[in-house]
């Protein structure tokens, strides 16, 4: 099953600074930090907002003008990374 | 924020295990931090200890014996002070910084990677220096504000060889905490002691470049490089982290940042720093 199909949450010692239209993301207790573009910081307030990820990836892939593959494959990686540093959890 | 030196150690052991480790590169332990009742302990086994006291904005040290007070002042300076001053929500970075026209640039970047280098370059080609290490803002007034920092620049042998004007006549050695010598500020070495208004800060790389490379980071960017370079005493404090977090983002978000790679070549310094002046000249703020 792809990753966009799963729900996520934000631990809680997971902290967000948006700066302009990108931000960065720290783990309080790991000291893990992370920069979010832009396409990452809507996909960050579509978790903490519980809003679908297919849809937002379709809703990008027509504001970025980009392939629907190559974004869903940009966010399932960028999913990945969050997951692994525990910036995320499913 | 005020040290005083007693002269015994504490005879108090470590409270738990320390929060913090410092090492050597062979691996020996440099400095370690403790938990206190009222703050912190900083220990430096060769050399003292610290006790900083949260509440009262104090620091106390109790060298070993025979250490001398230079040696102590440089421990204070340039890791101590900076350690403490997060926890009264004043981060400090690594970093260098010298004034153009009136205004401070900053250099920044983890210990090796050329702040004092590029400090000392400036400095003796008529653009003083403000700090060597640890840079401190002063962020509540209309424009943010760098504060000067200690008026030497500590370098290598190899730096303190090509580069000093008058060889190594006024240097010292820092030969109790590492193998640099301490250049003190002097009409050759040009050094300004009143805060500045900040221009902009490089953060540098070093990807063996043949030229000297400058692009812009986004805020987020130059946030994420601020955090790699600040001082900070308790990582398991999640309420300092947190706070810290915070006023480094609103310190990336005033100020323009840019990624400076360049050639690490004695010879090249001067086409380095005048690409750097023509670069920095097209700040809004010079």
């Amino acid at each position: 099953m792809s990753l966009l199909e799963n729900a996520y949450s934000i631990p809680k010692e997971v902290r967000l600074q948006q700066l302009e239209d990108q931000a960065v993301i720290l783990n309080l207790k790991s000291g893990i930090y992370f920069g979010l573009n832009p396409i990452g910081v809507e996909v960050w307030r579509a978790i903490e907002s519980g809003a679908p990820l297919p849809a937002l990836c379709l809703r990008l892939t027509d504001e970025y003008d980009v392939e629907e593959a190559t974004l869903k494959s940009d966010v399932e990686a960028l999913l990945q990374d969050l997951l692994a540093n525990g910036l995320i959890a499913q | 924020m005020k040290l005083s030196i007693k002269n015994k150690l504490s005879s108090l052991p470590p409270a738990g295990p320390s929060i913090q480790t410092w090492t050597r590169p062979e691996g020996s332990v440099w400095a370690d931090c403790y938990r206190t009742p009222h703050g912190y302990r900083l220990r430096y086994p060769a050399f003292a200890e610290f006790e900083i006291d949260r509440d009262n904005q104090q620091i106390v040290c109790s060298p070993l014996d025979g250490v001398g007070e230079d040696t102590i002042q440089h421990l204070y300076t340039n890791h101590v002070r900076p350690l403490a001053m997060g926890l009264f929500g004043r981060p400090m970075f690594h970093g260098s910084a010298v004034e153009v026209d009136g205004y401070a640039v900053m250099f920044v970047g983890v210990s090796g990677m050329g702040k004092s280098t590029l400090a000392l370059s400036f400095a003796t080609n008529g653009f003083p220096f403000l700090s060597d290490d640890g840079l401190l803002f002063e962020t509540d007034g209309p424009s943010l504000e760098l504060q000067p920092s200690a008026p030497a620049i500590r370098v290598w042998h190899d730096v303190l060889d090509t580069m000093t004007p008058s060889g190594s006549a006024d240097a010292s050695s820092v030969g109790e905490i590492n193998e640099k010598y301490s250049l003190p500020a002097s009409s050759q070495i040009t050094y300004c002691d009143t805060p500045k208004p900040v221009a902009c800060v490089y953060f540098l790389q070093d990807n063996h470049m043949q030229t000297t490379s400058i692009s812009p980071l986004s805020s987020a960017d130059s946030a994420v490089n601020w955090l790699k370079n600040s001082f900070l005493i308790d990582p398991t404090d999640q309420d300092l982290i947190s706070r810290q977090f915070s006023l480094i983002s609103d310190l990336a978000a005033r100020m323009p940042a840019y990624s400076l790679d360049y050639p690490r070549d004695f010879a090249q310094l001067p086409g380095v720093r005048q690409s750097i002046l023509r670069h920095c000249s097209t700040e809004p703020a010079l």
